[in-house]
């Protein structure tokens, strides 16, 4: 990141802009590293309910602050940061805290479920401020819902943190191994976000089992790796959080050590760096093409000069068809891109609609057999309907989310190949800033699309491009950031809840049962549509804003295309010009030299 | 359509002719067969005494299959209405065949032995518009002894039809519910299904409440909308001694209209379609090697031989280094798992139980636990982590397998291209990339199957190569493809109905405790006791089928890479006899077969 900053000196954004009058680059890039700089560091702590999170992220600040206890938690996000110890609590809607509360108790009240069920205290997030070594950083450690307690409610929140995170830390047991569930879960998060951090933690388990289990969790890792196309660090960090943190809490270091959390903090640590390396590294690569993309500009205004009128005139209607053939280009790599999200799309719709259809029928069935077997209890058929839910959702997630994550990769794909082609023909130097030449660098095709969409002058997908790491990028900019953090449940269930209060039977069974049945075939087809648009539109936000990134690439090759038009038939450059556009050219060469070391 | 494949398989006749391959001329003439006499089953299920022989016999409009009040008919009866001849056949499951008489078929079909597979009926039923049609008789869920279970669950996937008789007075029952929930596992994605509701009253309408029940209930098991049939009770005379015959005309119809419904022709056309082009690749390759072999040394050759048989033990060798380990390790993981798994329902159930007023409705409580708590999270946890964990383990092992094949012919093509000389390199390479081609096509395609539609794993590709395995099996006929179909998918699917049926089990020990007055104070303990003992009892009746599943699966894998060890081994072909010149007039035949087969397209 510092290289990038101090690359970009008011010299060189001045030059850039001089020569790019419509992206004004030099500023858009600056403008970018700054916004980066700023960005929030988030590593989300994600897992299984009761899987450890909150005794981790204390074993992380050393002190007992999280309830971890709480049989239940009302899954409100908990972000840790860097400052006078306090924490803040903020209402869903409001940008200021509402109160602050200090201790573990008082944190109690709102994200323990017997202190504040069901949310009912509607508070959207809490804000803990810690003065711990590893936060110094401007790391944000985040508490975030997890598998099947992710609602509508605090859906946005969850995304506002996804939006910069760098690398998620997934927690899992020793005992029980991965299930089911879990390895839908994980993959799920994989296949939208990239880099994450395995954490097993281990709760005095034996040797034995500890190595058997962390075999058969590898295993699930690989499998579920290879499906979701993740190519980052697969490890597995074994930390046992609870020694760790008392251990810290009893001053005894060497059951700190023991514990093996500071392996675990380095891993983080070196993902802070790594990642300014990789933000850094995408304005690098920015500064690179748009400094190629100068000189070219430069090099045929030097060229020019001696030209007659005429001769100029020719020379910069060429550029224009060249530059118009590569539009054209661009628009067909689009053109396909759309017939194909169609395709996808009435495919998608019609998978969905048959997965759902299968989900709430069997739900009912299972349901009315339940019923029919005398359970008419409210409180039980809401337990039971529940039950049923989380057990079948992640598998309907698991049937549709890879067809999601086929239309990411493709938008994707679509980035890069426009990439491929809007700076195709200014390749003299093109390994200077992308390495060596001859071996193909895989982060330079996703280097390249980060630019095109990030660089994309009025498109306000390029804010989010721009504060976001390589990797999660595209889904945090395409809108799918929560389709990859956990299964949003809860639908059906507040409609169902409602129905209860008729259904408490006090006395006689019969009658009750059918009564109940046919009370309860109304809800379904309810749970089957926001069920049926939930998914569609996950979809719908992915095809809206990779439609809107896309018309904004044209709208500004088009842009471009009139500047160029417009300064047709201006005089050639005179000579006098000349030592300007040189000097302004050696700056240029030198800036690029500075890049590639 | 069925000309169009005629065509093309006269086309391919001449090189055949020409290869003069045992094998292949045997292939050819069963594809001949097959393409003129296209197959159809339809297994008929459903609960003890729904009816479901009586509706057979009426169309064969004759009492052959024994019907009675009780249960009659204990093991898979087939019956082919397009033979020549009426017999009886009982087969065994040494698959021999045995012609018996109407007084035997009566008594085997009642009490089977453990020995018996099933039985076979022979009948000319004149003047039907179901050519081609095997009928299915089987016995009902509930009543099937476990020999017969494993002989029914194996037959399903072959099944393109399955008619599922529920009777009206019954209706849906515990075991319905179970099977009709996860028979779709069981089934490819084409079968088709109708539900036949039996015994109806006379005239009854099909908006009869409880027939409308009925087919909800099934559609949403099922999870789509189900075609249903009423069958009526015929009231005889009470001194009758005949049975009664339900005519059941509609479906039977309905079944002549899939047997010819365009769809499914399109369908047949497609997958014969395949089989004749995968058929035609293999005579082209076999024409192929052997013109190319005919133009190496004898040294060449056995250089060849070497490498071939180097890379058979290699793959081999899996059964000990890979397969074997693997199963073993989850064999001995197993009650481990199932242990964590009953943990895992018990503290969920405890929760429940806990959380409980003491004050509450017991009977409410124990209706709870036993139709929701127990089978819930018992079927839960056992596919989180049983399932899971098998599935894991074994996609862990195919993996191991694919990469030990792909490595192993990439080797040996490599070898060859090192150690022959450089005049005969062509056609040496092409052999050895003929050998790979198919181990890749057929040997790796057939380890896949084993593991194909495991949830999701892989799904594409498994499906995929258990939709080809599905091709060769029909090639060499039903037998194979009962063999080697979909073996995993089938062993998960089956240990969810084991842990299904077991769980009816279960919830009778709780049942029989309703009855009992729990002492007020003490209730909660006593319902926590007593699921504590059911779970046991889960646990203890879910361990020997599962073993026995992956014992099954373990023999069927090491079958499956001899059988690919085989393939390479067999590829060997010296020229027989022929000149290389006549040889090569083979390999152009070939070539000009092809730019017909292309045209027809």
């Amino acid at each position: 990141m510092k290289t990038s900053t101090s690359i970009l000196d008011n010299q060189l954004v001045a030059i850039l802009d001089k020569y790019d009058s419509v992206n004004l680059p030099g500023t858009n890039l600056r403008d970018r590293s700054a916004l980066l700089q700023d960005a929030p560091k988030v590593i989300p702590v994600i897992g299984m309910q009761g899987v450890g999170k909150s005794t981790l992220i204390d074993a992380l600040l050393g002190e007992f602050i999280l309830p971890a206890e709480a049989d239940e938690t009302t899954c409100i996000p908990v972000e840790v940061k860097y400052g006078e110890p306090r924490a803040e609590v903020f209402r869903m809607g409001d940008a200021k805290p509402f109160t602050t509360v200090n201790d573990q108790d008082g944190l109690r009240q709102y994200v323990d479920n017997n202190f504040n069920h069901g949310n009912e205290k509607k508070i959207a997030k809490i804000v803990l401020y810690r003065k711990c070594k590893l936060l110094e950083t401007g790391l944000s450690i985040v508490d975030l819902p997890g598998v099947g307690s992710l609602t509508q409610a605090n859906q946005q929140t969850t995304e506002d943190y996804l939006k910069n995170c760098c690398a998620a830390i997934i927690v899992i047991h020793t005992i029980p191994t991965i299930t089911k569930t879990e390895a839908i879960f994980i993959k799920s998060h994989l296949m939208f976000f990239g880099s994450s951090i395995f954490v097993q933690n281990n709760w005095g388990e034996t040797e034995q089992e500890l190595q058997s289990s962390t075999e058969f969790n590898r295993d699930v890792i690989d499998r579920i790796s290879k499906e979701a196309n993740y190519t980052g660090d697969k490890s597995i960090t074994v930390v046992d959080a609870d020694s760790a943190l008392r251990g810290a809490c009893q001053k005894d270091s060497g059951m700190v050590q023991s514990s093996n959390i500071h392996a675990l903090i380095s891993k983080i640590e070196a993902y802070i760096n790594s990642w300014d390396d990789i933000n850094g590294s995408n304005i690098i690569a920015g500064v690179g093409l748009a400094i190629e993309k100068a000189i070219k500009t430069i090099d045929a205004k030097i060229g020019e000069i001696n030209m007659s009128q005429q001769e100029a005139r020719a020379q910069k209607q060429k550029a224009i068809n060249e530059f118009n053939a590569a539009t054209g280009s661009i628009k067909q790599t689009i053109k396909d891109t759309k017939k194909y999200l169609n395709t996808k799309e009435i495919e998608y719709r019609q998978l969905v609609k048959e997965k759902i259809d299968t989900f709430t029928k069997q739900m009912q069935a299972e349901m009315e057999k339940k019923i029919n077997g005398g359970v008419v209890d409210g409180d039980d058929i809401e337990r039971a309907f529940r039950d049923h839910q989380e057990s079948r959702y992640p598998d309907l997630c698991n049937d549709i989310l890879p067809h999601l994550f086929e239309v990411k990769s493709k938008i994707e794909n679509t980035l890069e190949d426009v990439g491929d082609i809007m700076y195709d023909d200014s390749d003299t130097n093109r390994n200077v800033i992308d390495g060596n030449p001859g071996t193909e660098d895989p982060g330079k095709k996703g280097r390249r699309a980060w630019n095109v969409a990030a660089g994309i002058a009025g498109f306000a997908g390029g804010t989010a491009f721009a504060s976001t790491a390589a990797a999660a990028s595209i889904s945090a900019a395409l809108g799918v950031a929560t389709a990859g953090i956990g299964f949003i449940v809860g639908i059906g269930i507040s409609l169902i809840i409602g129905a209860f209060g008729a259904w408490r039977v006090k006395k006689k069974m019969e009658g009750i049962k059918s009564k109940i049945i046919n009370d309860m075939r109304k809800l379904y087809p309810q749970i089957n549509s926001s069920l049926l648009s939930d998914f569609n539109n996950r979809f719908n936000d992915f095809r809206d804003n990779a439609y809107k990134c896309f018309d904004a690439i044209l709208d500004n090759r088009q842009k471009e295309v009139d500047s160029m038009t417009e300064h047709l038939d201006d005089a050639p450059t005179s000579i006098a010009d000349k030592e300007s556009l040189e000097s302004d050219k050696n700056y240029l060469k030198t800036k690029l030299n500075e890049l590639n070391k | 359509m069925i000309e169009k494949l005629t065509k093309k398989l006269d086309l391919i006749e001449p090189l055949v002719d020409a290869l003069n391959n045992d094998e292949l001329t045997t292939l050819y003439r069963f594809l001949c067969d097959r393409i003129q006499n296209p197959d159809f089953y339809a297994v008929f299920l459903g609960e003890t005494s729904s009816g479901k022989s009586s509706i057979i016999n009426g169309l064969l409009g004759k009492t052959v299959l024994p019907v009675d009040a009780r249960p009659t008919t204990g093991v898979v009866t087939e019956i082919d209405i397009n033979s020549t001849d009426d017999k009886l056949f009982a087969i065994d499951r040494q698959a021999c065949c045995e012609e018996i008489s109407m007084e035997q078929f009566r008594q085997f079909s009642v009490k089977p032995s453990k020995d018996l597979l099933k039985l076979v009926v022979h009948k000319n039923v004149p003047n039907n518009c179901l050519k081609g049609i095997h009928l299915f008789d089987t016995p009902g869920y509930g009543a099937i002894v476990r020999e017969h279970e494993e002989v029914l669950k194996e037959f399903l996937p072959n099944a393109d039809l399955v008619v599922y008789v529920v009777n009206y007075a019954v209706g849906i029952q515990n075991d319905d519910f179970y099977f009709l929930r996860s028979i779709k596992e069981l089934l490819r994605d084409d079968t088709q299904f109708v539900l036949v509701v039996n015994m109806c009253p006379p005239s009854v309408p099909t908006a009869d409440r409880r027939i409308v029940e009925i087919r909800t209930t099934a559609s949403n098991l099922l999870g789509s909308d189900t075609e249903l049939f009423i069958a009526n009770r015929i009231t005889l005379d009470k001194a009758s001694t005949e049975h009664a015959l339900p005519k059941c005309e509609d479906l039977w119809r309905c079944i002549a209209n899939m047997l010819n419904s365009p769809s499914r022709q399109q369908r047949q056309y497609e997958l014969f379609d395949s089989f004749i082009m995968d058929f035609f690749e293999r005579c082209y390759d076999e024409a192929d090697n052997r013109y190319n072999a005919s133009t190496l040394d004898d040294e060449t050759m056995q250089m060849l031989a070497d490498e071939q048989e180097a890379l058979a033990a290699k793959i081999e060798g899996a059964i000990d280094t890979l397969v074997k380990p693997a199963f073993a390790e989850l064999i001995s993981n197993l009650p481990q798992k199932i242990e964590e798994t009953k943990n895992a329902a018990y503290k969920a159930i405890d929760k429940e139980i806990e959380a409980k007023p003491q004050s509450a409705n017991q009977q409410q409580v124990i209706n709870f636990t036993t139709e929701h708590l127990l089978p819930h999270h018992v079927e839960h946890q056992s596919k989180e982590i049983v399932t899971y964990y098998i599935e894991t383990k074994l996609d862990n092992l195919n993996q191991q397998v694919e990469d030990l094949i792909n490595k192993g012919t990439i080797e040996l093509q490599k070898n060859i291209n090192v150690n022959t000389n450089p005049n005969v390199v062509k056609a040496t390479r092409q052999i050895a990339s003929n050998i790979s081609k198919k181990v890749i096509d057929s040997g790796l395609r057939n380890y896949f199957s084993a593991f194909g539609g495991a949830a999701g794993a892989g799904g594409g590709i498994a499906n995929a190569a258990s939709h080809a395995l599905k091709k060769i099996g029909d090639l060499i006929g039903h037998k194979f493809t009962l063999a080697t179909h979909n073996a995993l998918k089938h062993t998960l699917s089956k240990i969810g109905f084991t842990s299904s049926k077991v769980l009816g089990g279960t919830a009778v020990v709780l049942t029989e405790l309703i009855f009992i007055a729990w002492d007020f104070a003490t209730w909660k303990h006593s319902l926590r006791k007593d699921v504590s003992k059911a779970l046991d009892q889960w646990s203890k009746d879910t361990l020997p089928p599962v073993e026995e599943d992956l014992r099954k699966l373990e023999l069927k894998n090491c079958q499956t890479i001899s059988e690919c060890a085989g393939i390479i081994r067999a590829e060997i072909t010296y020229p027989d006899g022929k000149t290389s010149a006549a040889l090569q007039k083979d390999v152009a035949l070939a070539d000009q077969i092809r730019v017909e087969l292309t045209k027809l397209k």
